[in-house]
């Protein structure tokens, strides 16, 4: 996703009238809504190592001699190559490394030319593929990045140092992200974007990931029915960004849960420095605010719930209308409930702000939560608790004030109100790259 | 690395040698024969430029990713003159190209699978 273009209100009306004439008539999502048959086998195992032990050498070699169902186990090593599992045929495939330590079975695509480079691993339109056990890293896009699929699991992967997303599913339904680990990507450590509606949702669950030195920890525009539980986001530009935007199919994002994570210390300013490239700025490229735990830009019924939030400099959550979509009928927040969270960690580790809400849209409450000491607006009076039907209390003078924080702060640091944080064992706070002290990537 | 991927139809292909002069007189058929030429398509975060593209038939065209960092993007064929197959480039970020020869007269739409909004038009003549 690409917060960054559409955070801005005095920018919002150029932004739009300069934007191609929309509403294409695009064909359905290419795969998701057809069931890929389950494979009935009989299915063999592959195996690749980087030596001559094995049959295989490459993985992708291993991949297209696979047929459905088939198992890959991948030895130790450094892989060079961009894996392809593509079409329907490689159904159901598990692709496996290294499951107690992912550290050694490395795709590295440092260095390669052309295709293979830009995504470490793609599956494309290819039902219940497994991965599991491997690190990408040096990938121009994306990691590991699945589209087009009904189901998938991705488990004990790492991505790290990369391009733009880390742990990608685009145009999926259902589908697993567990044990996992995201750092150094310049966009979302993590992201599922543009979920296809659903009459009957398959939900996806997202459960004991770690994202930290990204400019998002998990970016989610337009996505649906996914879970997101006892995971860490910390050390990013902002935690959580579930989102509606006009570039991807099936705006606003909906139905989601974020429940029972960790959200802390996320003020990676990495415009002052990052071991990843940034992407040049552009007239459609507005910089999103760093020091956020979780923000809701647009969204419909997505519920923050038990979850602690602290250190974020500049707000714990906030929830802000879409603005900029084009689809006007899918900008406001409907339905959204952030309730039993605890900021601040006990008075320890406290968020600049720990509620924001610009109080637009319906049916939006915000508690009980624990450990509120400052919100936006000060008087909270457009916060009502849970549950909550009616419209809310819009107050344009709070979005304005916020649309600043994105646009009218060239440091990207004025509206922090710093603490001192908490010790957590094992973890570094980030602020600024130069001076960080945790460990760095290669 | 660079993929070419060449869309003669066997009926294109017809319509190519149809032109071709076999007599002085046919010399005026040949005034109004525009020669194949090749065009970049920049991509961007999230458009094409140009968006909009009138060529002759033939003609060769070079998608080229940006070398800076970028978003994810592809080329893909939504819609083409009847028979011409549907193509797809490799979904990219950055340092990379594709290109295709368009030798079936027509419109062909282009899009990227992963941006709604990111669309582009040939015209092939």
């Amino acid at each position: 996703m690409r917060v960054r273009t559409a955070i801005t209100l005095t920018a919002a009306a150029s932004l739009v009238a300069a934007a191609p004439a929309a509403a294409v008539n695009y064909p359905p999502p290419g795969k998701p809504g057809v069931v890929q048959k389950k494979p009935k086998g009989p299915f063999k195992t592959l195996r690749v190592c980087p030596t001559k032990q094995c049959k295989y050498h490459t993985i992708n070699k291993a991949v297209a001699k696979a047929r459905a169902g088939d198992t890959i186990r991948v030895a130790d090593g450094t892989y060079r190559e961009g894996v392809r599992i593509n079409g329907p045929k490689k159904r159901f495939i598990k692709l496996i490394g290294n499951v107690n330590d992912p550290s050694k079975v490395v795709i590295d695509v440092k260095g390669l030319k052309g295709a293979a480079p830009q995504n470490a691993l793609l599956i494309n339109n290819a039902d219940e593929v497994t991965v599991q056990g491997f690190t990408a890293t040096h990938y121009k896009g994306n990691g590991f990045f699945v589209t087009n699929a009904q189901g998938y699991t991705f488990a004990n992967l790492r991505a790290i140092h990369g391009g733009v997303y880390g742990i990608y599913a685009f145009n999926t339904i259902g589908g697993t992200m567990r044990d996992s680990t995201a750092a150094w990507n310049n966009d979302g450590g993590f992201y599922i974007g543009q979920t296809p509606p659903q009459d009957k949702p398959v939900r996806t669950l997202v459960t004991n990931i770690e994202s930290y030195g990204n400019v998002l920890g998990w970016s989610g525009t337009n996505m649906r029915y996914v879970t997101i539980t006892k995971s860490r986001f910390y050390n990013n530009g902002t935690g959580l960004a579930p989102n509606a935007l006009t570039s991807e199919k099936y705006a606003p994002e909906e139905d989601n849960v974020i429940t029972g994570n960790d959200i802390f210390w996320n003020n990676f300013n990495y415009y002052e420095g990052a071991p990843f490239e940034l992407r040049p700025p552009s007239a459609e490229a507005t910089p999103y605010p760093i020091g956020v735990g979780v923000i809701l830009f647009g969204g419909r019924r997505n519920i923050v719930e038990n979850n602690n939030v602290f250190g974020n400099y500049l707000v714990g959550v906030a929830a802000i209308q879409q603005f900029l979509l084009k689809d006007k009928s899918a900008q406001d927040l409907v339905g959204n409930e952030v309730k039993n969270n605890t900021f601040g960690a006990g008075g320890q580790d406290l968020n600049g702000r720990d509620l924001f809400y610009d109080g637009n849209g319906s049916d939006n409450c915000f508690g009980p939560n624990a450990g509120v000491q400052v919100t936006l607006p000060a008087d909270s009076v457009n916060m009502p608790a849970c549950p909550y039907t009616g419209p809310n209390q819009f107050d344009a003078a709070a979005q304005a004030e916020v649309v600043q924080w994105a646009v009218g702060d060239p440091t990207h640091m004025a509206h922090w109100v710093r603490s001192p944080h908490m010790a957590i064992q094992g973890l570094t706070p980030l602020e600024l790259y130069a001076d960080y002290t945790g460990q760095k990537p290669e | 690395m660079t993929r070419t991927v060449q869309c003669l139809t066997a009926a294109g292909a017809a319509a190519m040698l149809a032109l071709v002069p076999v007599t002085a007189g046919a010399g005026a058929a040949k005034k109004h024969h525009h020669k194949p030429v090749k065009k970049t398509v920049g991509i961007h975060d999230n458009y094409y430029t140009p968006a909009k593209l009138t060529i002759p038939r033939g003609s060769t065209v070079t998608w080229k990713w940006p070398t800076t960092t970028g978003d994810s993007h592809d080329v893909t064929l939504d819609k083409g003159p009847k028979g011409v197959k549907k193509f797809q480039s490799e979904i990219a970020a950055s340092d990379f190209s594709y290109k295709r020869r368009f030798t079936k007269k027509g419109a062909y739409h282009i899009i990227c699978s992963l941006h709604e909004e990111m669309t582009m038009d040939i015209r092939v003549r």
